[in-house]
């Protein structure tokens, strides 16, 4: 078997961010890095954030640093990562990629303790830059620039300490003195040789000082102090003029000012006053902002708290710390602050969020201060605040993130063409239930009802040189509707169109008159209120038409062709004629070429399955220049150009070409090359794209022409970074379209279904998938379909947290004791907003988080719910510090007056520290009651250890117990024991059952194939598999086979080999008499893993399932960095031999960026195993030209036919 | 003078984690728990995975997992002693399903020679 991975949607977690200016001048960018691909961002003017670029880069980003030489105008990017190499990018803007700069090699790759790529510093005047692994390994590089003004960099200077972990480093602004930098240190030889413990208790941190002497090439440990032992984070405080230099010491409950020769500056971080004693507050992201006269800094705690830090300062001498509560906003692994007045919070799980600064928190009431620092027997006095809505910020636009995808199933519960995909994302009270649909989200603007069924709709401008549409014209079975388009559309009678007749074409001629073509004639309306009507001979009349500026041409019953032409009085003159064989089923103009007056081809698509190209040229007389025939009668055509593009924002080079694109009538989309001189057709492909004939459309996109197919739904042709996508919207079936373009909405598109006219905006281009989301309580953790009412069954819990009472009670204390002003404040919510300043927003749990309980508290709840609805029918939550673990439906099968139940797994007081021990397991039994819509606990049954797997099984419930699997039947009270087996090796996951085989996952061992003998009620495993797994998700493929991945990243199919199967199948005693041998401390036989694959990323849901109607089932994936992906089997030997000698190209001629190596990479921690990447092989576009064509040469092939194939197989997946 | 000695000795140093013929069962596993927690660290889908277990932020968790990077295995053994002690090997287990972090003690006789 082999399989082609390709991923569906980029991760949208964020692991780091750094703000910089790489496309040069004044605007600023984000860069963001989402574990395996790094993100260029910027907001635009409206404030809505902007990708402009993405890559991926096949290896695991660990953090980023921008820096710039001085004097530059541009910023570069220093990366680490796990290749063991230090990586300069310099962004380009004219090929809107990342380019290479420098690529150093210091180590081994991989995340290892001494290898560096952990920590990132750069000196601020961006003279040196240091590369640190957690322990020993320090190397700093000396920047520089040479006589052409390019950077360099100098062989590693080290900076190494043995048995010494580093927890944070920094450069320290010193001005233009020599480059120092600053790291926390941790010196553990000594406790790993005292066994008394005591080295180990006075281990102590080092806050250390490097100077990078420029003139001796030499790094020195310049200065070296004890400092807090929580230190976790350094943060530079700015110097030379604008500061006084030295570092912020982030460390728990303490920010502490340090630097050479100068006193420690502490204060104490605020604390919530509902958090419990014991619990320390952390600073876990932070941010800087700098400005001529002022500088100040945004640090972040663990609960999401922000505080602003200013200092007080004479010169280099700090007097005084203020810490300052700011706001509260979900945590983040990382802030920025851009200049235009943005924050831009990348959140640690769920959506990101921009928000735009209304003050700076100025005020002189700060909550903590080195000043009043008390210090008593017990310590420092703690400093306790109280959380409000945002005061100084307010949230412009949200950035959407699936992470961490916690389950997902993919199904066609609505009945909607495709199978959507659901998902449990997010944690906490941020989590929720995502409705994936492939396809383009839209903005319905305006539906209105019109009068009957229309047939067609078209908007038409009264001067070429108009920005905005005129009239909209919409065609009923017998008459027209004219609409005028302004403030308001309304309905217009002195417009001159012809209003008792359908229409069939309504368009702009010339510069400013209009022409209106209804079955008998041509209408066409001057500029100055003159018509001419041209009226079709004898008893024919008019049954398809194509036009453009300046060109019509009609097509007459019986397959008669009339060509007019404009002349340059601008009269609409008939300029030849031409007689086709048959009935005309469409017809259409190649777009004008450019300092040209006339298009130069016509395409007419006729009954008898054939597309013609016609020539215009008037010496030629309306002669055919190619037929290509197609495989049912043509609907619909239209040529779409692309213009010559050298990249710039949108992507890779590409020479002028013209597509002509067909919708046949059997649904299917076909698209062609058009040479642009001889109009010969070449290069064809064919889409599926739904059961109607797909009709087409020219739109605008993006200030590029578009298409608009119209099938049973409606899909987009555009071009995004290069490639040229077809995307289904997400829309119900439309008729009829035209584009839109008017004051309220530039690039709209106005279409007619049935007897509705809807206008529509086209959103978040380039993405897959649009989302609905429904919020949850606690962070989901799996959840069931219930197939009959299509329902779903959600478990969600936490742990550490209070229960929805307890919440409440404390919510009611706090008010009582903030007193009038939070009621006030609840009071006057309605007609808040007017005097904004004083007023805060209410206070959300989706901000705040929920308040922190200890860390043996749990909360839980099961939920039922209504997806279309999007409506909760039924919530309980459990009781008495009870978490779900396990969900699943059940029958029993001499129980039917009961019908479907659900079982839910539980587990009692669960703590992990300092051992995993737990009170008690249960397994709830629920009955449906109210329609299924609501639960009623039938029994419960307790359990030595928490049940985390489930399954129905032969009308019976199998329950991983622990390590034990055990077979239950339903009793009266609680569940009946039947039979089990004992002999797993750690904790049993997952359970998938097939006829008589059990497919065990263990947390720890892999897979265990298993039997039950019914007659001799036994339950044994006949199969295990050799490499300890640890299993994080897994899925049943086929009666051998078993799907899996590990909480390393990666992805394994597990088969028991054909023979071995058959030879347990024919056996009488099932394989029992040779279990009972064993074989190397384990089951007698093994399985094979066939396939091997590193997705660098926890995988966490896997599911067999077709994305696409009628399309093979691919294995679909969701990750904890919220990405999705499939995998597809190939079908055919050739395709395997192609992709896998693409790949084998691409990866000698397109090595990834960050300088892992593309095969080292996706064999991480098994070799990979006939699996091909097609995240890869779909960077071929992005290859310069004539690279494309050395890789296409190598494999016999042009470059459109390997593109070719890249569409097809992608359209196979999605 | 070409030494191997003093060579595997430079390595050693150089190279922290690299075993050597006279090392016992404790640093072993001292070593293998400091790889691990540094890959922990390095790998942000599974800081991620752990923090979703436990609850907690991923910053407190990278945090957590450098304090234990000091005494991965708590207190070292006494020297020159006969070692027939108990060493606990902390062992990261995540199950699939719950995200339940359970930590596993695993006990494995040793004998130093």
């Amino acid at each position: 078997m082999f399989l082609y991975s390709l991923t569906l949607h980029r991760a949208t977690g964020v692991v780091c961010a750094s703000i910089g200016s790489f496309v040069g001048g004044k605007s600023q960018e984000i860069v963001v890095a989402r574990g395996k691909s790094l993100d260029l961002l910027r907001p635009d003017e409206s404030g809505k954030v902007v990708t402009l670029h993405s890559v991926e880069v096949f290896g695991a980003i660990r953090s980023l640093v921008p820096f710039r030489l001085t004097g530059s105008q541009k910023d570069y990017l220093a990366v680490g990562s796990d290749s063991g190499r230090l990586v300069i990018l310099e962004y380009s803007k004219e090929r809107n990629c990342f380019d290479k700069v420098h690529q150093e090699t210091f180590g081994k790759s991989g995340c290892r303790r001494i290898v560096p790529g952990q920590f990132l510093a750069v000196d601020p005047k961006g003279r040196a830059l240091m590369v640190a692994a957690c322990e020993k390994q320090k190397l700093v590089y000396v920047l520089n620039r040479d006589a052409t003004a390019r950077l360099t960099i100098s062989s590693p200077l080290e900076a190494h300490k043995s048995y010494t972990i580093t927890y944070s480093i920094t450069g320290v602004d010193c001005g233009f003195d020599n480059p120092i930098f600053a790291a926390i240190e941790l010196d553990y030889s000594e406790a790993d040789r005292d066994p008394t413990g005591q080295a180990a208790a006075e281990a102590q941190k080092h806050l250390t000082f490097y100077e990078l002497d420029l003139g001796l090439n030499h790094v020195s440990r310049k200065w070296s102090e004890p400092i807090d032992n929580g230190a976790n984070l350094l943060v530079s405080v700015p110097g030379g003029g604008d500061g006084p230099s030295g570092v912020l010491v982030c460390a728990e409950n303490f920010i502490i000012y340090r630097n050479q020769d100068h006193p420690e500056v502490r204060a104490v971080i605020p604390r919530r006053t509902d958090l419990p004693e014991e619990r320390g507050v952390l600073i876990v992201s932070a941010a800087t902002h700098r400005q001529k006269s002022m500088f100040f800094f945004l640090l972040q705690t663990e609960y999401g708290d922000v505080f602003k830090v200013t200092l007080e300062h004479e010169g280099d001498r700090v007097s005084e710390l203020k810490i300052k509560y700011f706001d509260t906003f979900p945590v983040t692994s990382a802030m920025c602050v851009l200049k235009a007045g943005y924050l831009f919070a990348a959140s640690e799980f769920g959506n990101h969020a921009l928000y735009q600064f209304r003050a700076i928190g100025d005020g002189d009431d700060v909550e903590s201060s080195s000043a009043n620092l008390m210090e008593t027997e017990e310590g420092f006095q703690p400093v306790f605040f109280q959380p409000r809505g945002l005061r100084n910020l307010a949230l412009i636009d949200q950035i959407e993130s699936l992470m961490p995808v916690m389950d997902m199933r993919v199904m066609n519960l609505f009945d909607e063409e495709t199978p959507q995909i659901f998902t449990l994302c997010g944690r906490g009270p941020r989590s929720s239930v995502r409705i994936l649909r492939p396809g383009l989200a839209i903005n319905e603007m305006a539906v209105s009802q019109l009068p009957g069924a229309a047939s067609a709709v078209w908007t038409v401008k009264k001067n070429v040189n108009d920005e905005f549409d005129a009239y909209m014209v919409v065609s009923f079975q017998n008459a027209t509707l004219v609409l005028s388009i302004g403030e308001t559309v309304e309905e217009v009678s002195d417009s001159k169109f012809l209003d008792t007749t359908p229409s069939l074409a309504v368009a702009l001629l010339g510069e400013d008159s209009l022409m209106q073509v209804h079955p008998n004639g041509i209408r066409h309306i001057r500029e100055d209120g003159r018509v001419n009507e041209w009226r079709t001979p004898g008893k024919k009349t008019i049954v398809k038409v194509g036009s453009n500026q300046f060109q019509v041409v009609i097509a007459l019953s019986g397959g008669e062709l009339i060509y007019f032409d404009m002349d340059m009085m601008g009269q609409l003159m008939e300029a030849d004629k031409n007689e086709m064989p048959g009935d005309v089923a469409c017809l259409a103009f190649a777009p004008i070429p450019e300092g040209r007056r006339r298009s130069r081809f016509l395409a007419v698509g006729s009954y008898d399955n054939t597309i013609r190209i016609l020539s215009l040229d008037p010496d030629d007389g309306m002669q055919v220049l190619s037929v290509q025939s197609v495989s049912s009668p043509p609907e619909s055509l239209l040529f779409l150009e692309v213009k010559a593009s050298t990249g710039g924002e949108d992507g890779a080079d590409h020479p002028a070409s013209l597509f002509l694109n067909a919708g046949l009538q059997n649904g299917v989309l076909f698209r062609t090359v058009v040479d642009m001189v001889t109009g010969q057709l070449s290069d064809t492909r064919s889409r599926f794209l739904g059961l109607r004939a797909p009709k087409l459309f020219s739109c605008m996109v993006r200030g590029r022409q578009a298409m608009l197919c119209l099938s049973s739904r409606p899909w987009l042709g555009y071009i995004h970074q290069g490639h040229f996508l077809l995307t289904p919207l997400s829309y119900e079936t439309l008729e009829y379209a035209a584009s839109f373009s008017s004051d309220q909405c530039a690039e709209g598109i106005v279409a007619v279904a049935k007897d509705q006219l809807r206008v529509f905006t086209i959103e978040r281009l380039g993405e897959t998938f649009n989302e609905t989301a429904i919020p949850l309580r606690y962070t989901p953790r799996r959840f069931v379909v219930l197939p009959k009412r299509k329902h779903l069954a959600i478990i969600e819990s936490d742990k550490g947290a209070f229960t929805a009472e307890e919440r409440e009670a404390l919510r009611k204390e706090c008010m009582e004791a903030n007193g009038v002003g939070e009621n006030g404040n609840t009071g006057a919510m309605d007609n808040g907003g007017e005097d904004g300043e004083e007023r805060d927003e209410p206070m959300t749990d989706e901000q705040f988080g929920y308040p922190k309980a200890e860390s043996d508290k749990w909360v839980s709840c099961i939920r039922i719910l209504d997806p279309k609805s999007r409506e909760t029918t039924c919530l309980l939550e459990l009781q008495d510090n009870e978490a779900a673990f396990s969900v699943c439906t059940v029958n029993f099968h001499d129980k039917d007056n009961h019908g479907m139940l659900l079982a839910v797994g539980t587990g009692k007081g669960l703590t992990f520290f300092p051992k995993r021990t737990v009170e008690a397991g249960f397994i709830h039994i629920y009955k449906f009651v109210d329609e299924g819509r609501s639960l009623e606990l039938l029994h419960k049954t307790q359990v030595d250890d928490v049940p985390l797997a489930l399954c129905q099984f032969q009308g019976r419930l199998l329950a991983g117990i622990g390590s034990v699997l055990r077979l239950y039947d339903l009793g009266k009270k609680k569940l009946l024991r039947k039979c089990e087996n004992k002999l797993f090796p750690r904790t049993i996951v997952s359970i998938h059952t097939y006829r008589d085989r059990i497919y065990i996952g263990d947390i720890q061992e892999s897979f265990h194939y298993c039997k039950y003998r019914r007659d001799e009620n036994q339950l044994y495993i006949f199969a295990d598999d050799t490499v300890p797994r640890w299993l994080t998700a897994a899925h049943h493929i086929d009666f051998d086979t078993m799907a899996g991945a590990d909480k390393f990243g990666n992805i394994y199919f597990a088969r028991l080999p054909q023979d071995t199967s058959d030879e347990i199948e024919e056996d009488p005693t099932g394989g029992r008499i040779k279990w009972e041998q064993g074989k190397l401390n384990g089951a007698p036989n093994k399985v094979e893993e066939i396939v091997q694959f590193h997705v660098g990323d926890v995988v966490s849901c896997l599911q067999k399932a077709s994305l696409i109607p009628g399309g093979g089932d691919s294995i679909i994936f969701g990750t904890v960095m919220g990405s999705l992906g499939a995998l597809l089997a190939f079908t055919s030997r050739e395709d395997v031999d192609f992709f896998s000698h693409l790949e084998m190209h691409m990866r000698q001629e397109h090595p990834p960026l960050c300088g892992r190596d593309h095969m080292a990479f996706r064999s991480a921690f098994f070799p990979v195993k006939d699996v091909i990447d097609g995240d890869l092989c779909e960077q071929f576009p992005t290859l310069p030209l004539d690279m494309q064509r050395k890789i296409a040469d190598e494999l016999d092939r042009t470059p459109s036919e390997i593109l070719k194939k890249l569409e097809d197989i992608r359209n196979k997946i999605i | 003078m070409f030494n191997i000695n003093s060579q595997l000795e430079h390595l050693q140093a150089k190279y922290a984690g690299t075993g050597h013929a006279d090392q016992n069962s404790f640093e072993w596993a001292v070593n293998i728990n400091r790889v691990s927690y540094a890959s922990y660290i390095g790998r942000h889908p599974m800081l991620a995975y752990v923090a979703i277990a436990e609850n907690e932020s991923i910053g407190r968790e990278r945090y957590n997992f450098m304090q234990k990077m000091l005494l991965p295995c708590g207190q070292p053994p006494e020297r020159d002693e006969d070692l027939s002690y108990l060493l606990v090997i902390v062992q990261h287990a995540l199950s699939s399903s719950c995200y339940a972090l359970c930590l596993q003690k695993q006990l494995v006789s040793v004998d130093v020679c």
